[in-house]
């Protein structure tokens, strides 16, 4: 930790130093920057030419001195310019809703190519890609990366501060290099290039005209007389052949012919000056093989950043004295803190580093050892040193950089595995060094706008090996509707292990911040209120194995520009989170440990706006899943959003950061949340029927507490789905959202409560309960050892299966009596037996009733529609 | 607008509903003997000195006593607090549970419990009261409104007094009767006393002949619960009588109407949005609507009432001709009130009944013979009984009787049952609150008569407005789609229910009156408008309410080492970004959703610092749907634990202390 005296100096610098520069502009992006490139001229691809990029590798000259910009999807070097590296604009870097980075200003373009394939199919630059079908709502433009017939982005080799582009043109895999040098007096900027396998058929572009002018070929050269011609650029082509240059349609391009290594190069002068760029563009260095680059380098971030962790117990002092020394002691608050089952240990994120980088958490995994790899908004990788459980000493590396949007991590066979919004980089250290040298593009079929909002989030893998992430939709600057459209908006994606293809598996998702997969393949996600999300919920897919139909939940455009409409029928989701509860929800995990007490098998899901932690109660009903979330009583220094168990030590860790809607007030943060073994009394299950509802807890309750009617309450709303941004709450007798009397929640009596005689479970008598939207179970209880229990359940009940079939045709997800076996962390006991044994018998029982009375649900979810 | 109160007094009236079925408490104050009650919205008062708590009782030493019930939805936990500067006392389910300020933990229990409150003024000087409550769910705020209810039974009788009191002044009882001895002069005691009817100038540049002579003859048809009575009797199948006629032409001959401006069509769309963008329509069904929405005044008859161009000058300044118009000043730009009247005027279809040809000369005559002096020049002419004559003779017959057949000459007012009750119950008092004013009964008046809570929920209760979201998007469709940065239309209007302790005085009575330059959500197509008339009072008054003197005590120098602090934590690095959200001076937003937050440049101009601090701990506690995080956890921590030790208090005291700084 920082000592106290440097705080204060930290604290009283603060100021000062935002001031003297802003905290995106101070950071070290390393050698290239990934994003979405606006041209000089403020235009995105969706309306301008010239070097704009949907995903561009924005390449450091110098000390941002100057830039060479390649787009992956199409697989062209979209621009170089001198006079500076980027002006950094947009909600990464300054916060802003809307705009993209772009060149610096007053940037000299040296050149600059059209959105477009990069190289030529059969002699022609046409853009092969079909343009999104669907409606007016849909981008005008095509989308995603060219065909790999064509040309394919392979990745990208770092050598010290040099970026090697590696990318295949139609057979030939070709190494590409762009760079600043000194020629003839002048800085000339360069593109080298050499082909490493198969035969080179096509052309390169290497400019086109998008603000006007006109080039010609002359003397083996090109000159290019862009805008007003008051600049000539000349192009020369080393180690080519300069027949192979080619105008055509104010395009200029280079079939190179069979030469293995050869180079363009781009010298800019004023119009007089012609004769002296010609010098220039010819001095050039002769070309070079590209390949020594690929095998690694001089490392970039050798500093360690070494902290010290701080366990739970701390803090749990720290808040026992301040409870202690209050004015009016709280006796029952200090024996539940006391007695408190989880602690949460904060696992210190290298705030300061000497980089500046901006340690908003995105994504979270493990390496060998415990070793906690995590990515950042901001595009880095960082990887810490084996965690044990003092946390005495946790030392940071920075592993890799320059990532569009680190919102997802996940180690797959030892390598580390980043979702960015462009692409799935696969990070591979060449020469052990401890820094990535080899950025694979995994897979990056993603399509994507220049829309500010559409992040791609999180990153799982299933027993099978497939990976999924999500991506939300266009939402507009403002936060109603949508930008233009395209398919991926708003999907789930699912990806093969060897990542050749991806697929969506379901549509419609708002603005969602994170998903979760399950033991079994289980896929979960999370959205967020806004247009047609009246408010937060969770959902999960349909058991594995069953055809998943898109859409599966609801279409993000809303109805007045999507055609056909979207199913009007109101989604059901396993739970819609009232906004108090929830405004902002992260990422899923399911319980895999053994050792993390009585919780194995349960779903936990993250808030990212309220930095908290809920633990998922689950029931199925025929085809149909509903639940509900309980809040745990932890504290969290961020808005947590990535929960992921260790396979080392068995215990969660959760990462998240600091954007916008959250109570964050940390710019990111780790923290493992560790099991001590005391005794945990959570609601852990529901159970619905036409006359009452069952909660099981995972220990047993103070029976005085527990059998007094006084200490339940109910209370029940619905939302209204619509393209409204978000719902006010409706009473359950609200005829619709025009009545404002209608607005609020409804009190349903509770008639009875019984309490299980092994204490460890209720059941609530409430004759006649209806399907609902929002139903809140507030609770005044204690634990068997005088601890509170959770004070509030939110539910969805999306169908009622009558009493008299409850244990035959519904599950709640591990029943109670299962949850509540002590667990083998907890006490050595071997509880996850008995547990696996009535998921097994539960499962057994609910095949036969399904196969003998088919979905008692609504049918909407079932395949029977 | 006695129909408009009619639905409260009849409940009040109704004694024998189930107990505590209202919001609030049931107020009982005694002072120098006497005993008045009210409804009362939150255990909190504030009385300064010399002025007495009710305007039925003196002023002096004086105890309060609230009872009903506290509503809990579960057994919980809860501890009181009061701040007073008298003796208090709060004793719940019969055991007291608060003596002075702290109170003991107790547990409430599922549904109503009973609830006491006691409050014994000092011997002299400002009386202040405040009740607040606590718990774990939630750090300390007032009890508030929505968790109250008390048996109305218990107030009917001081309620049905306030409402003939009310009555009395509206319906200018004492124009006509005069009673010099029991009514204060002008601009003194109750200031609806002070006033007036619409001044009687240049009808001729203003309305239509047709139109006035068909409001004269039966205003009730027109605006259900208008002050202006019926004068001359309802003639067969709706007849017009000819004085109505003659007064209608003389009224007309007065001024010459401007030519008609040419609207077009784009007008009258663009006129349409804004009716609805406004929030015209929260108070105003529309023209063409086939019948009035309940509580919407119905504008059917605007255009056989105004001639084009001086309806625009009427929206731009209503009070113009009429200063104590309830109809607010929406500080309409020309082209505003233009489009507004070219759709108001194009959609207007109501018809009129066909009025005799009317004579200026007679209708001059009849203007001071018929009484219309008395209330529209302050120049009682008419050959009225006083107000002691009438006293003596009891409130039975003329004006209040209970129908036609006694009314004899007395003026048709359309009193409801409930309403003649209540004047009759006022008529027994001895007039002595007319001299009285007390501004937190102002206020709750004022809620009612100005229709504030139409548009802001208030003590839970939804404003109308927000079921209004079809049809206002209706009235839109035919304008041109805003553009990107326009006001956005159906944005939420900040609730009423904590205004009187969320917001200073001197700025609300500014914001109220329509005197601030710089909206504070200038993003919102809802406009404020301005109620020049009644803000001083409705600000003194809601402040007293809530238990606050309308001077706030004297803010000790800035503490600079805080305001450090504090400007660290309103950033993005080390801080809880509130600039994200909130511009600050001509600073925008960085990164605000929809609409930027209010700009903090302001805040500690406008909002008391008692309220910025529960506010900062818990904002969903005062609004649930608010879009600000709770930074603060149940121990009252933040994640910031670098600064101030992680105490949330410490943490946003030194944001306030910053924000004071900021120009």
């Amino acid at each position: 930790m920082i000592p106290p005296s440097a705080r204060l100096a930290l604290l009283l610098l603060a100021p000062a130093a935002l001031l003297a520069q802003p905290r995106h502009e101070a950071m070290d992006y390393g050698p290239f920057l990934s994003a979405t490139y606006e041209n000089a001229r403020g235009q995105t691809t969706l309306n301008g030419q010239g070097s704009v990029a949907n995903k561009g590798i924005a390449v450091r000259h110098g000390k941002r001195e100057a830039c060479s910009l390649f787009d992956t999807e199409t697989v062209r070097m979209a621009g170089g310019w001198t006079g500076g590296w980027l002006r950094l604009r947009g909600v990464t870097f300054d916060g802003g809703h809307g705009p993209n980075p772009g060149p610096a200003q007053g940037a000299e373009i040296f050149y600059e190519t059209n959105p477009g394939p990069g190289w030529s199919q059969d002699g022609a630059f046409a853009d092969p890609r079909p343009l999104p079908t669907g409606g007016d709502a849909y981008a005008k433009v095509p989308l995603g990366p060219v065909p790999a017939s064509v040309a394919k982005y392979r990745g990208l080799y770092l050598s010290g501060e040099q970026v090697v582009f590696w990318y295949s043109v139609g057979q030939a895999q070709v190494l590409e290099l762009g760079a600043v040098e000194e020629s003839a007096g002048r800085k000339v900027m360069t593109r080298a290039f050499e082909v490493i396998a198969g035969s080179l058929d096509a052309a390169v572009k290497l400019a086109d005209l998008p603000t006007g002018g006109r080039m010609e070929l002359r003397d083996g050269q090109a000159h290019i007389h862009a805008g007003k011609g008051e600049q000539v650029v000349v192009v020369a082509v080393p180690g080519a052949d300069p027949a192979g240059l080619v105008i055509r349609d104010n395009s200029l391009s280079l079939r190179p012919g069979k030469a293995a290594t050869f180079k363009v190069t781009y010298a800019k002068a004023p119009a007089a000056d012609l004769a002296a760029a010609a010098k220039s563009a010819a001095g050039s260095a002769a070309p070079a093989a590209l390949t020594p680059l690929t095998k690694g380098g001089p490392g970039r971030w050798t500093q360690v950043v070494e902290l010290e962790g701080t366990l739970g117990e701390v803090e749990q002092q720290k808040a026992l004295e301040r409870l202690r020394k209050a004015s009016n002691p709280n006796p029952e608050r200090i024996r539940e803190l006391e007695a408190a089952p989880y602690l949460v240990d904060t696992i210190p994120v290298p705030e300061k580093n000497p980089y500046d980088s901006w340690m908003r958490v995105g994504g979270i995994d493990f390496l060998e050892g415990n070793r906690i790899a995590f990515s950042t908004w901001s595009g880095d990788v960082w990887v810490s040193s084996p965690l044990d459980a003092t946390l005495a000493k946790v030392s940071w590396r920075r592993f890799a950089t320059g990532l569009f949007h680190g919102l997802g991590l996940k180690v797959i066979n030892g390598k580390v595995h980043v979702l960015g919004r462009d692409q799935i980089t696969r990070l591979s250290d060449l020469d052990g060094d401890g820094e990535a040298d080899l950025y694979e593009n995994f897979n990056n079929d993603v399509q994507i706008t220049p829309n500010f909002h559409e992040f791609a989030f999180d990153l799982q893998v299933d027993p099978q090996g497939n990976l999924y992430f999500l991506k939300g939709g266009p939402v507009n600057p403002g936060g109603r509707g949508w930008g233009p459209l395209s398919p991926h908006h708003g999907a789930i994606f699912r990806l093969p292990p060897d990542g050749s293809r991806l697929d969506v598996v379901a549509t419609g998702i708002r603005a969602p911040n994170g998903m979760g997969v399950g033991p079994n393949g289980e896929v979960s996600n999370g959205d967020n209120q806004g247009t047609w999300v009246p408010v937060d919920y969770l959902s999960i897919l349909p058991e594995p194995g069953h055809a998943i139909k898109a859409p599966h939940f609801v279409m993000v455009p809303d109805l007045s520009h999507r055609s056909p409409a979207p199913d009007k029928a109101t989604p059901k989701p396993l739970c819609w989170i009232p906004h108090d509860v929830d405004n902002s929800n992260g990422g899923q995990a399911w319980v895999t440990s053994d050792r993390w007490g009585p919780l194995k098998g349960r779903m936990l899901y993250t808030s990212y706006g309220k930095s908290s932690l809920f633990l998922v109660l689950q029931e199925r009903v025929g085809d149909v899943q509903q639940g509900g979330v309980v809040k745990l009583p932890l504290r969290f220094g961020s808005g947590i959003m990535r929960p992921r168990f260790s396979p080392y030590d068995g215990q969660l860790y959760v990462g998240g950061l600091k954007g916008w809607q959250t109570n964050a007030a940390r710019d990111g943060a780790i923290h493992r949340v560790r099991f001590n073994g005391k005794s945990v009394t959570l609601p852990a299950t529901l159970g619905v029927t036409d006359a009452g509802i069952t909660v099981g807890f995972t220990g047993p309750l103070d029976p005085a507490s527990a059998s007094d009617l006084q200490n339940y309450a109910l209370e029940q709303n619905n939302v209204r789905w619509s393209a409204d941004y978000g719902s006010p709450e409706l009473k359950l007798d609200a005829k619709d959202a025009k009545d404002a009397k209608g607005h609020g929640t409804t009190p349903v009596a509770i008639r009875s409560v019984k309490l299980a005689p092994d204490r460890k479970s209720v059941f609530l008598e409430v004759p006649g309960l209806k399907p609902v939207m929002v139903s809140r179970i507030k609770l005044n209880l204690r634990a068997e050892d005088g601890s509170r229990v959770p004070d509030e359940i939110c539910h969805t009940i999306n169908v009622v299966p009558p009493a008299a079939q409850a244990g035959r045709d519904y599950v709640s997800i591990l029943s109670p009596a299962a949850a509540s076996a002590p667990s083998e962390g907890a006490s050595g006991t071997p509880g996850w037996i008995l547990a696996a044994g009535l998921v097994v018998a539960a499962a057994v029982i609910w095949r036969i009733f399904r196969r003998r009375f088919g979905c008692c649900g609504c049918g909407s979810c079932s395949g029977k529609k | 607008m006695p129909r408009f109160r009619l639905a409260l007094t009849l409940a009040l009236s109704l004694a024998s509903l189930p107990a505590a079925t209202e919001t609030g408490l049931a107020l009982e104050l005694s002072s120098g003997g006497k005993v008045d009650a009210r409804r009362d919205r939150l255990a909190a008062l504030h009385v300064p000195a010399g002025q007495p708590p009710s305007v039925f009782l003196p002023a002096g030493p004086f105890k309060a006593r609230w009872e009903g019930v506290l509503v809990s939805d579960l057994r919980m936990e809860v501890r009181f607090h009061a701040t007073h500067n008298g003796q208090a006392a709060v004793t719940l389910n019969g055991r007291k549970v608060l003596e002075g300020a702290e109170g003991k933990e107790v547990t409430l229990n599922k549904g109503d419990n009973s609830l006491v409150v006691e409050y014994a003024s000092p011997a002299q000087g400002d009386a202040t009261f405040r009740l607040d409550w606590s718990s774990r769910a939630f750090p300390r705020e007032p009890v508030p409104p929505d968790a109250l209810r008390h048996d109305p039974a218990k107030v009917a009788p001081g309620m049905a007094l306030r409402e003939g009191r009310l009555l009395f002044a509206q319906l200018r009882c004492a124009q006509c009767h005069l009673g010099p001895d029991k009514v204060p002069a002008a601009g003194q005691g109750m200031p609806e006393l002070a006033q007036s009817a619409p001044i009687l100038a240049n009808y001729g540049e203003r309305m239509r002949e047709g139109y006035l002579a068909a409001w004269i003859q039966d205003p009730h048809h027109f605006r259900p619960g208008t002050l202006m009575p019926r004068v001359f009797p309802a003639g067969k199948d709706g007849a017009i009588d000819p004085r109505a006629a003659d007064l209608a032409a003389f009224l007309v001959s007065q001024g010459k109407p401007a030519p008609e401006p040419a609207f077009t069509p784009e007008q009258a769309a663009k006129g349409a949005a804004l009716f609805a963008n406004l929030g015209c329509l929260a108070c105003h069904g529309q023209p063409d609507a086939p019948k009035a929405a309940a509580e919407r005044l119905p504008l059917a008859h605007v255009a056989a009432k105004w001639h084009g161009a001086a309806l625009v000058d009427y929206l731009r300044d209503p009070a113009k001709n009429h200063p104590s118009s309830r109809m607010p000043n929406f500080r309409l730009s020309l082209d505003e009130a233009s489009q507004l009247a070219a759709y108001l005027l194009a959609s207007a279809k109501g018809s009129l009944s066909a009025a005799p040809k009317g004579d200026p000369a007679k209708g001059a005559a009849l203007l001071a013979s018929s009484g219309c002096l008395d209330c529209h020049a302050n120049a009682p002419v008419g050959n009225h009984p006083s107000l002691a004559d009438t006293l003596a003779k009891g409130w039975d017959k003329g004006c209040v009787a209970d129908g036609p057949a006694a009314r004899g000459k007395g003026l048709d007012f359309a009193l409801a049952p409930a309403q003649i009750a209540a004047l009759r119950a006022f008529s027994k008092t001895d007039f002595s609150s007319l001299r009285a004013d007390v501004p937190a009964e102002f206020a709750l008046r004022q809620i009612t008569e100005l229709r504030c809570v139409q548009c802001h929920e208030h003590d839970g209760r939804a404003a109308p407005i927000v079921g209004l979201k079809d049809e206002a998007a209706a009235l839109r469709a035919k304008a041109p789609a805003p553009a990107e940065g326009d006001p956005i239309p159906d944005g939420r209007i900040p609730p009423l229910t904590w205004l009187g302790e969320k917001l200073r005085p001197e700025w609300s009575a500014a914001f109220i009156a329509g005197e601030l330059a710089d909206k504070p959500r200038y993003w919102m197509t809802h406009r404020m408008p301005g109620y020049a008339a009644h803000a001083k009072g409705l600000a003194e008054g809601l402040s007293h309410q809530h238990g606050f003197p309308v001077a706030d005590p004297q803010a000790p120098a800035v503490d600079a080492e805080a305001a450090g602090q504090g400007e660290t934590l309103l950033g993005q690095a080390g801080g809880f970004n509130c600039i994200q959200c909130h511009p600050v001076s001509s600073r925008p937003a960085t990164g605000a959703f929809e609409a930027p937050a209010t700009n903090l440049a302001t805040a500690t101009k406008r909002l008391r610092e008692p309220f910025y601090a529960r506010w900062m701990l818990a904002p969903t506690r005062v609004d649930p749907l608010t879009k600000m995080p709770k930074y603060a956890d149940e121990e009252g921590q933040t994640q910031l634990t670098d600064v101030l030790d992680g105490e949330a208090q410490a943490q946003f005291k030194a944001l306030w202390e910053h924000l004071r700084t900021v120009k």
